[in-house]
């Protein structure tokens, strides 16, 4: 089966700097990878991945004969329980994955890319089906494309995607300032952004038409902080004053669910109604509101100064300000608190650690980390115990996954 | 005696022998220049009674005849861009994670509001929030939306038109200083001014 990806163009390729934090060590199955043709470049992100993925370890070993070839490397065949043939040759990667104890062949599959900028998908899709059928918990996450702004001067920032890893990178939108993007669809087809002109406006934007459709506009502020169906959570500010609203994208209609004389932002979908950030009680913090009831409450009781929050079924990530100095270095951490059964768990220890957003199926968290002069992502695998970083010489404002 | 009966003599052989160049007579030139002396000097006098005629009599002399130097006189884009530079010039900080005026920054509050009091015409002027690189940038947004607004609030106070005020927030993304410092970082809490076309 082959396996088709768009087409981009004005690609920028920067290789993954790669730095693993794991918490808890536990040995992970060894897969052997006989390869034939293979750019360095793909062997170095299929181990980037395996790193990332922590169900599966890889060695590699290069063999001079076809891959359909019998079994080559016999004696060393014991230390590992699955062998990986590959083959890259004319944008076409094949691949046939034994398992050593069977002899037997479990998947034989051809991927294809048009050209070689997007390889970084084809190896991501790779990852997938030997996750796959090796029977590990599902990593739908890796094939989804990160949406993010870059800050490059004052009133200018860029909106670009990339894939989980950064080794993929296009610009998308320039020009101006264009802040606080976010997937329109689970597809991952489109995206909102804030563009300030005058004052701020909120665009849908298709990223493989370039289809550019004007949304809703506001004073003051305009930002999506979540989507849900046809449903926009904004932090908006129509009279001069930031509060959550709803916007339904088909009615085209505006609801207003917070009413606060401070700040509100940063709104969620969570059970039967909201999660937000709000200085209420002066200082930030979350809090939850019953859009039935209209019953306001406090969610999290662990840290003081709550500045951002994601949330998953019943696991709510913070990133909670630890401390509160104008003039010297602050700290912020990454707290996981499951809302039924008080569970919590810090997720970073130092540093500043801000905006997680949870993957869809709520398994793997992305977070900010303020580096000295510079950004990092972050992959936190919550079941593995393991956080990865990926550097990038930029300091992005906001992103979406 | 004779040499300079010669000397003359060579001069007029050497006038005559250059028939086809015009004449020098220093004489005249003397004589032309005193005229075009006289001449000016008629020309000026004459300006002079000109403009002696050109005064208004006594019953010529009404309001009508006399041009008022104000304001009004002076055209509303130089008075925007006098308006626009003074704005330029100031700035409200704020304190970490703060958005209400401080005491030390009232003066300048107050001479804003004296500026946009005194200032005539039709014009708005836009507040933009701002915020250092602490915090989620959706948070700061709203604090620098809260700090426009707090300004808004108190320029209104002092008496200025509200409808010629209208507030926006760069959250982050407008800092005068990129140093990871706390002077820069107290140079980008602020609130700053622009004159809006």
């Amino acid at each position: 089966m082959k396996f088709l990806i768009f087409i981009f163009s004005f690609i920028y390729l920067v290789g993954a700097n790669l730095e693993v934090v794991k918490y808890v060590s536990h040995k992970n199955p060894k897969i052997l990878i006989e390869y034939n043709n293979l750019p360095i470049k793909i062997k170095k992100l299929l181990k980037v991945d395996s790193n990332i993925i922590a169900h599966y370890d890889f060695d590699f070993v290069h063999i001079e004969k076809s891959i359909k070839s019998i079994f080559v490397n016999k004696d060393i065949y014991k230390k590992y329980a699955y062998l990986l043939r590959l083959d890259f040759k004319d944008n076409k990667l094949t691949s046939i994955l034994y398992d050593l104890t069977t002899k037997k062949s479990m998947m034989y599959k051809v991927y294809k890319i048009d050209n070689m900028n997007i390889y970084p998908f084809m190896v991501h899709a790779l990852n997938y089906d030997i996750n796959t059928k090796l029977g590990f918990t599902p990593i739908d996450w890796i094939n989804r494309k990160i949406v993010y702004s870059i800050f490059l001067g004052p009133k200018s920032q860029s909106i670009f995607i990339s894939d989980i890893t950064l080794t993929y990178r296009k610009k998308i939108i320039s020009g101006g300032l264009n802040v606080f993007p976010k997937w329109a669809n689970k597809e991952q087809t489109e995206i909102f952004y804030t563009k300030i002109e005058k004052t701020p406006v909120l665009y849908k934007y298709n990223i493989f038409t370039g289809n550019k459709e004007r949304v809703l506009a506001s004073k003051g502020m305009l930002v999506v902080s979540d989507v849900k169906g046809n449903k926009l959570l904004l932090t908006l500010a129509p009279n001069d004053q930031p509060d959550i609203y709803e916007f339904d994208i088909t009615k085209h209609s505006l609801k207003r669910l917070t009413k606060f004389k401070g700040i509100d932002v940063n709104g969620k979908f969570y059970d039967t109604g909201i999660l937000f950030i709000s200085d209420r009680l002066g200082y930030p913090n979350v809090y939850q509101k019953n859009l039935t009831t209209e019953n306001i409450s406090k969610v999290i009781y662990h840290g003081k100064n709550h500045i951002a929050v994601t949330v998953n079924k019943d696991n709510i990530v913070v990133s909670s300000r630890e401390t509160n100095n104008a003039f010297d270095n602050n700290t912020f951490n990454l707290l996981l608190v499951n809302k039924k059964t008080n569970y919590v768990k810090r997720l970073t220890f130092g540093g500043k650690n801000m905006l997680p957003v949870f993957s869809p199926d709520g398994s793997t968290l992305l977070f900010l980390k303020e580096y000295k002069f510079h950004s990092k992502f972050g992959i936190i695998r919550l079941d593995e115990n393991k956080v990865i970083y990926f550097k990038i010489n930029r300091r992005i404002q906001s992103f979406d996954f | 005696m004779k040499k300079k009966l010669l000397l003359t003599a060579g001069i007029i052989a050497m006038m005559t022998g250059c028939a086809s160049q015009p004449q020098l007579d220093v004489n005249n030139v003397s004589q032309s220049k005193q005229d075009k002396k006289e001449v000016n000097i008629n020309k000026i006098q004459q300006k002079k009674e000109d403009i002696i005629s050109q005064e208004p009599t006594q019953t010529d002399l009404s309001d009508n005849t006399v041009v008022k130097v104000s304001e009004n006189s002076i055209p509303q884009n130089s008075l925007n861009q006098q308006l626009g530079a003074a704005l330029s010039a100031e700035v409200i900080h704020f304190d970490f994670d703060k958005y209400n005026i401080r005491s030390d920054q009232m003066p300048i509050v107050q001479r804003v509001a004296d500026l946009l009091k005194n200032s005539k015409g039709n014009f708005t002027v836009r507040i933009e929030g701002n915020c250092d690189e602490w915090g989620s940038d959706e948070y700061n947004y709203a604090l620098g939306l809260k700090r426009a607004k707090t300004l808004k609030q108190a320029l209104v106070d002092l008496g200025v038109d509200e409808n010629k005020l209208t507030i926006i927030s760069y959250g982050e993304s407008n800092p005068v200083c990129t140093a990871h410092t706390k002077s820069c970082w107290a140079k980008n809490r602020r609130d700053n001014f622009t004159l809006l076309p």
